[in-house]
């Protein structure tokens, strides 16, 4: 999507789809212009399809043949699944995951696999084996992960739309690195089946894309059965007068770099002064929630990896090595004890949401981090770059709450900041809508 | 144990492992304060309902 092309939004796209202005062939052309221009470099795709995948007849699908990029943790009959790794470099799955074989059905064009931290066990996306994924706004940069390609290809123009999946972070997180809009639904709502695990209890499928309202278009057009008939008439921005929304100072708050705090309380005043009741609230036990979801994840990757270590743990890039081997020395009560105190902290989350409509925060703490770099220091405190770009998402994947990431920014840096908003489980539509006015109003 | 954990051979990482029990032994600690008799496991949020 060169040009003007490639900074359409999805729903711009199709409507010029739709009247003629545009021809799905010019668009995907555009897209593959910017693969071939630019992936060398940032690293975004593991695979590129020689064929873009979709239906005969696309072009009668809601979809029009718009290209969407796919995480290549996600299966794509007739491609590798390689996770981002060697070990499964060669690995060929016999079915199309679900989640994909909806988007063909309605009409998507597939063009390709995406980049992503190695078994989607990461948040820098520094690849040993497929590349570093490089963040599009400064070189230096990572793009943030695991789901780090397909934030690339939507930030760049490759894709209009890709898919992602977050277990902790992984498609908020580069989502805020990289300067777009990433959504990790309500656990469950749209489907896992064809995609490769980290946490079973805690992976969750979801989109990245250039702005809410296509986040939300397809996220209730792909859902089972669909969110709407009718996208116009189903889909309003919410009244933000009607809005009540909490800021959890505590913890989310506390450490924060200055340019990603500055936009922070720029966007909160602009919603306070537009009518929105905004008042700060506590978090209950974070420290809870976070050691919850460290022993589920680690503990379930293990079980996971469980046979492919035993073959060829020299296969590992470091770090995911490092930490499934952590994995390994988590006893069965420890992580059962860990899916017991999921109700408690769920019963607590949800309390929040007698209070307020939604919670709002930075999406990451700090912007998007240097390649060589393994720590930061934010305000005064020294963090490793793991602990600081999960500091404000990795909770919300404990209790499967809808969470979206939204662009509300630059540093002096020229690096993107993002606002998170969280809402109660299954609130999705409201999450969106909620979303979808916030972004009017930054706009 | 030795060189070897259910059958994966993590030579080299036998240094990781009592760092990483000393911290799995402090969250299980925390999460055990969080839980009453009544708290059964929960796999999938979904079908959690409050007690």
């Amino acid at each position: 999507m060169e040009g003007a092309v490639k900074d359409k939004t999805l729903l711009e796209l199709l409507r010029e789809l739709a009247s003629g202005a545009l021809d799905a062939e010019d668009v995907l052309e555009a897209g593959m212009r910017c693969i071939r221009d630019l992936n060398e470099s940032l690293h975004a795709f593991i695979t590129v399809f020689d064929t873009p995948l979709r239906r005969a007849d696309y072009k009668r699908g809601p979809l029009k043949g718009v290209p969407i990029s796919v995480k290549d943790i996600i299966h794509v009959r007739g491609y590798p699944t390689t996770a981002g790794s060697k070990i499964l470099r060669d690995y060929m799955p016999n079915y199309t995951a679900e989640i994909v074989e909806i988007l063909l059905k309605l009409g998507a064009t597939v063009i390709g696999k995406t980049n992503l931290h190695e078994f989607a066990f990461g948040v820098t996306n520094k690849n040993p084996h497929y590349g570093n994924c490089i963040n599009p706004h400064r070189r230096d940069r990572i793009s943030g992960g695991s789901s780090g390609g397909s934030a690339v290809a939507v930030a760049t123009g490759m894709s209009a739309l890709a898919l992602g999946t977050d277990t902790a972070g992984s498609i908020r997180i580069p989502a805020s690195y990289c300067g777009v809009t990433g959504f990790k639904p309500s656990y469950g709502l749209l489907s896992r089946h064809g995609v490769l695990p980290l946490s079973w209890s805690l992976d969750h499928v979801g989109y990245l894309g250039k702005s809410v309202r296509d986040i939300a278009f397809i996220t209730g057009l792909t859902t089972q059965p669909p969110l709407f008939r009718d996208f116009r008439r189903s889909f309003r921005p919410y009244d933000l007068r009607r809005l009540r929304i909490g800021i959890p100072r505590n913890h989310f708050l506390e450490h924060v770099e200055e340019d990603v705090m500055h936009n922070f309380e720029r966007t909160i005043g602009l919603l306070d002064r537009n009518g929105a009741d905004v008042k700060d609230i506590k978090f209950p036990d974070y420290e809870t929630f976070r050691d919850c979801r460290h022993i589920i994840v680690h503990a379930e990757a293990a079980a996971f990896h469980l046979k492919m270590m035993r073959e060829s743990l020299g296969d590992y890039g470091e770090d995911v090595k490092r930490r499934l081997l952590e994995g390994m020395s988590i006893p069965a009560s420890s992580y059962i004890t860990a899916l017991r105190a999921r109700g408690p902290l769920l019963a607590k989350f949800r309390r929040i949401f007698r209070e307020v409509d939604v919670l709002a925060m930075p999406t990451t703490v700090i912007t998007a981090p240097k390649i060589d770099a393994e720590s930061v220091e934010v305000a005064g405190v020294e963090f490793d770059v793991r602990t600081a770009s999960l500091r404000n998402t990795e909770v919300f994947n404990v209790v499967g709450a809808p969470a979206i990431s939204m662009p509300n920014g630059y540093s002096r840096e020229g690096l993107p900041t993002s606002l998170q908003l969280v809402a109660d489980i299954n609130a999705d539509w409201t999450l969106l809508s909620i979303a979808a006015g916030v972004e009017d109003l930054l706009s | 144990m030795g060189d070897y954990l259910i059958g994966v051979k993590f030579g080299g990482f036998e240094k990781i492992l009592p760092e990483a029990l000393k911290r799995v032994r402090s969250m299980t600690e925390a999460l055990l304060e969080s839980v009453s008799l009544d708290d059964q496991p929960v796999v999938d949020v979904r079908s959690w309902r409050e007690p």
